[in-house]
């Protein structure tokens, strides 16, 4: 309902590109190997759909869009069905922004250590003098633990909302909300039209 | 979510809600510079309180107006001069289309006077919050994209664009790193309105991290919907080959993903371009595959109708209903039909 009319047809024509070439190529037929297969040019032609779609307005690709092709190319396996699916051209991409994906997830990684040991240290000395301070204040002390707790709620699940979107560990803040924003729609996009190919394939069987 | 109250409240609350109904603000097409309220500090200096206090009651009434043109209202005569700034779009409007042409909006916001010591601030693209002298004035709350006709202050300048003004709110800490902080967490809160409105359900709870809980439970089932509905799909294929399609494209999924038989050629000639000759080659495998139910010799195959097909798309279009074979009649047809204009 939020996704443009364009985007869907955009998203819907990649799908049945994707969806063509992954029938080609796998000979497999496993359940579960369709599954993926069928997931993988999913996820592959939504990033490609919302790839173009940056590209109309000039603003850059999103950053999930990049992860999440990138996550389906580092995998060895699913190499010859991408490399159908987008061009030679675009899989080098991909291969590249794994690669990219990799070291970013090392620099978070080494951010994070860094900043935690400087709160560590810092942290003793601002506790003692925020302690004090919320202290004087008029029962202030209750406050300023509800309010650090509500912070660290909303920490937990900042957390877990960036392992959820793809490429959302090296996000913060504001960048991750607008990735959500944009995962969530191109989400609710995809389960529409996967819902319209399952309806359309399904009198094949009647 | 907080609406925009009406304007015969106090001050300071009415500028604050109307913050947060401006910040969603698409400004409906490029930021037909406004002048900030901004303006009224510069030259509330000569200007009366009550004139302050009606100004803004003027204007969160024109702020109040959904969808009002872009064009700002001509400034109050008075000595406080400045117009209101654009009217907000709700939130409710279709923000994601809109949030390409708000943030373009940003980026194009009229500027800043450069007053004196402002944090320096890369110019495009990047909201300046307003000098401390200005705010310092500290009379209300409103936040708006500027256009300089402030009589007074010096600083009507009109630069380069991409500086939104801030005004202190009352009684708060006018130095730049509190502005700075407040315009980042107003960011924060208009993003969360948008994601509230995504979410459904999320209007009733208040609060970040129930929100942020609720988003995450959406998004996990949403992807485990994609996951059910792929196995599903990979489920009723026999092989993962999609060669239906075009009764696929006649049917009620096709028309309500939009592609009805005028946008359906556009769609086949969409993914014909994009396969290209080899696409084509590889969708008559396809079909090869499902006609002879011959798993083994793709190859071969391949090379019979690669000499075949080769480059003459027009006569794979025409053949598609006798290959199209398991819904000859009617969907072969009129597939036939939307293909052949191509």
């Amino acid at each position: 309902m939020h996704a443009p009319k364009k985007f869907k047809k955009a998203f819907m024509a990649q799908l049945l590109v994707s969806l063509r070439a992954a029938g080609q190529a796998s000979k497999s037929m496993g359940l579960r190997e369709r599954r993926d297969a069928v997931r993988l040019s999913s996820d592959v032609a939504m990033a490609l759909a919302s790839a173009r779609r940056a590209r109309a307005p000039p603003r850059s690709p999103p950053a999930w869009a990049r992860a999440l092709v990138a996550r389906h190319a580092a995998e060895r396996r699913n190499e010859a069905l991408m490399r159908r699916i987008m061009s030679g051209a675009g899989y080098e991409m991909a291969a590249a922004a794994a690669a990219a994906a990799e070291r970013g997830r090392k620099e978070a990684r080494r951010r994070r250590i860094v900043r935690r040991s400087r709160r560590v240290c810092s942290g003793g000395a601002a506790r003692k003098r925020r302690g004090s301070l919320a202290l004087t204040a008029s029962g202030g002390g209750g406050r300023c633990s509800a309010m650090a707790a509500a912070r660290r709620m909303v920490k937990a699940r900042l957390q877990v909302l960036r392992s959820l979107v793809p490429g959302g560990e090296a996000l913060r803040g504001l960048s991750l909300l607008s990735e959500t924003l944009d995962y969530v729609v191109c989400l609710k996009t995809q389960v529409e039209l996967l819902q319209c190919l399952c309806e359309g394939s399904r009198p094949q069987l009647g | 979510m907080r609406h925009p109250s009406p304007p015969q409240q106090e001050l300071p609350t009415t500028g604050g809600e109307i913050q947060a109904a401006l910040i969603p603000a698409g400004a409906a097409g490029p930021a037909a510079p406004a002048s900030s309220a901004a303006g009224r500090g510069g030259g509330g200096s000569g200007g009366s309180f009550t004139a302050l206090l009606g100004l803004p009651t003027s204007q969160a009434m024109e702020l109040l107006l959904p969808r009002a043109t872009g064009a700002p209202p001509p400034p109050p005569a008075p000595a406080s001069a400045p117009a209101p700034a654009p009217a907000p779009t709700f939130p409710s409007d279709p923000h994601l289309v809109d949030r390409a042409a708000r943030f373009s909006a940003f980026a194009s916001a009229s500027p800043s006077p450069p007053s004196p010591p402002p944090p320096p601030a890369p110019p495009a693209g990047k909201r300046k919050p307003d000098p401390a002298d200005r705010a310092s004035k500290g009379k209300s709350a409103k936040k708006g994209k500027t256009a300089e006709e402030k009589p007074a202050g010096g600083d009507g300048e009109d630069e380069k664009p991409a500086y939104v003004h801030v005004r202190a709110r009352r009684g708060q800490a006018t130095d730049s790193h509190s502005l700075a902080e407040r315009a980042r967490r107003e960011k924060i809160n208009a993003r969360m309105e948008l994601l509230k409105e995504l979410v459904p359900g999320c209007s009733k709870v208040s609060g970040t991290a129930l929100v942020l809980d609720e988003i995450i439970n959406h998004v996990q089932s949403l992807q485990r919907q994609v996951e059910y509905l792929s196995m599903r799909l990979a489920a009723v294929n026999p092989r993962v080959d999609f060669g239906g399609l075009d009764s696929f494209l006649t049917t009620e999924c096709g028309r309500i993903a939009g592609l009805n038989c005028k946008n359906g050629i556009d769609l086949e000639q969409v993914t014909w371009s994009e396969m290209g000759v080899h696409g084509a080659r590889h969708l008559m495998q396809l079909q090869q595959q499902f006609w002879h139910g011959d798993l083994a010799h793709p190859h071969q195959a391949a090379s019979q109708w690669e000499k075949r097909v080769d480059g003459h798309l027009p006569v794979f279009s025409s053949s598609s209903p006798s290959l199209f074979g398991y819904d000859l009649t009617s969907s072969g047809k009129i597939a036939c039909n939307s293909i052949t204009p191509s």
